[in-house]
């Protein structure tokens, strides 16, 4: 039994080490290239440009918004979070929106896209991970 | 026929800017369209199949539509739609791919310049604002297979000039659409009812938005009606209202004629439709319809209702099938089976 009980910590120690990189999404990152002309986005303002009605920077840059793939959960968090509506009836929105002639976000399938992403594209507004700052991208804000 | 100088004009000019402007892509995902740097080409097709209770059945492609928009900045936001409609697979005692002959046409052509953050001026041949369906009526974003009189008969479905569009932050107020058809169209819209070409059109629509997808709606339209001294305005309600996992919805129409022509039976027309939806899950739903259409130029008004059911395995692709029963005067809409695919590209 004596010799169980070393195992059973192990097991413990990594369980909640499990539980402590489980939840990569309890803080996500706003993200804009670096020439859009603001310091910081909240929530609100989040909310109306993914929801395509705020469409261009003050300056008139348009803006291009960047979600990730549908299946990650840092989608799943951001629509809950932020949008507050559930991914489905985001797609059914989107697509009407399309039809109607605005653009829905763009889709990247990793952080690492997004970054590059965000980077690249004059305009660009994205989420990602907070764990580390990409180079070359401004930080709008942080949501937890 | 439409416009074909028109439709290679607008598809020479998108690819030019398509080739000019390729600095990135996302992956394509169904529904979301391609994205090339500024530009983004997406679309819909829809395969219709009619079995009527009295006539001959159909399968036919109709519609196949691609549409490419274009965000540059402020001043440069195109957006040119071209669809072929009706094209025959197969029809009841006649050989595939044969009878009537599909049609090309430019459905919308238009570009928006953002004035302010809340203020879009478009100019070009756009949708008209009458209701919620006109403006939505793609195949994969619309509920049932057949379209109501309602949604289509009383009015110009498009408008080829300005418009101008206030979009607020409050969503309290209603966004307002302000328009202008100054003189014909753009090019010729495939399902103008005869005698009924409009002109001089102008109108205003107000439609207040909440929570994604409620919607309740008033429109007005003035035209004038082409080769006759004949006018008209039309007022309209329409409603769109989710109470999970129910929604309704509801557009009406009241049509005044004015110095009408001699073959009217009456100096109004007037239609209504109430459907309901019952959404069993993510991707069933039933639906339920009745409409009443009192037409201008026949002494019987048209009723008809529709049962259906609705299978989405994901956003963009949707399977239809329904029941129209249809009494009274027949416009356009035959009792019978009606199933359809549509699928956002």
């Amino acid at each position: 039994m004596r010799g169980f009980v070393p195992y059973l910590l192990a097991a413990l120690i990594c369980l909640n080490a499990g539980s402590a990189t489980a939840a990569p999404t309890e803080r996500l990152m706003i993200i804009g290239n670096a020439n859009v002309p603001v310091q910081a986005i909240d929530t609100a303002e989040l909310t109306r440009i993914f929801m395509l009605k705020r469409t261009v920077w003050p300056d008139g840059t348009a803006i291009v918004p960047v979600n990730r793939e549908a299946r990650s959960e840092e989608r799943q968090y951001f629509s809950k979070q932020v949008l507050g509506r559930s991914m489905r009836s985001l797609a059914s929105y989107w697509n009407h929106m399309q039809f109607k002639g605005f653009m829905p976000p763009v889709v990247q399938e990793s952080d690492a896209a997004v970054a590059a992403f965000v980077r690249n594209v004059p305009g660009a507004v994205g989420y990602i991970v907070a764990d580390k700052v990409p180079e070359g991208v401004r930080v709008l804000g942080e949501i937890k | 026929m439409g416009s074909f100088r028109g439709q290679y004009f607008g598809a020479a000019a998108a690819a030019g800017l398509m080739l000019g402007h390729a600095a990135y892509a996302d992956d394509y995902k169904l529904g979301q369209g391609v994205r090339i740097d500024d530009l983004k080409v997406s679309g819909y097709m829809t395969v219709d199949a009619e079995v009527p209770d009295k006539g001959k059945s159909e399968l036919l492609a109709d519609d196949l539509s691609l549409y490419v928009q274009g965000r540059f900045n402020r001043f440069f936001n195109p957006f040119f739609e071209a669809e072929i409609a009706g094209i025959p697979l197969l029809k009841e005692g006649e050989d595939p791919l044969s009878g009537k002959t599909a049609t090309v046409v430019l459905e919308r052509l238009y570009n928006d310049i953002y004035l302010k953050d809340d203020l879009t001026l478009r100019i070009g041949k756009s949708l008209s604002t009458v209701g919620e369906w006109n403006g939505i009526h793609a195949g994969p974003l619309v509920p049932t297979a057949t379209r109501p009189l309602t949604t289509y008969r009383s009015f110009s479905e498009f408008i080829s000039g300005p418009a101008l569009i206030y979009r607020p932050s409050d969503e309290a107020l209603p966004v307002t659409t302000l328009y202008w058809q100054p003189a014909g169209t753009m090019s010729h819209d495939l399902d103008t009812i005869e005698n009924r070409n409009f002109r001089n059109i102008r109108g205003v629509n107000l439609s207040w938005n909440w929570d994604l997808e409620n919607t309740v709606g008033l429109s007005l339209q003035e035209a004038n009606i082409k080769d006759s001294d004949e006018s008209q305005t039309l007022a309209g309600f329409n409603a769109h209202l989710v109470f999970e996992p129910f929604v309704i919805r509801t557009e009406a129409t009241y049509t005044w004629l004015h110095s009408p022509r001699s073959m009217r039976v009456r100096d109004h027309e007037a239609g209504i439709f109430v459907q309901g939806e019952y959404n069993l899950n993510d991707r069933w739903a039933l639906s339920a319809r009745y409409e009443y259409f009192q037409d201008r130029d026949y002494v019987q008004a048209s009723k008809n209702a529709v049962f259906g059911m609705a299978y989405r395995p994901q956003p963009p692709v949707v399977w239809k099938l329904e029941y129209l029963t249809q009494w009274g005067q027949e416009l356009g809409l035959r009792s019978g089976v009606y199933a359809s695919l549509a699928v956002l590209f």
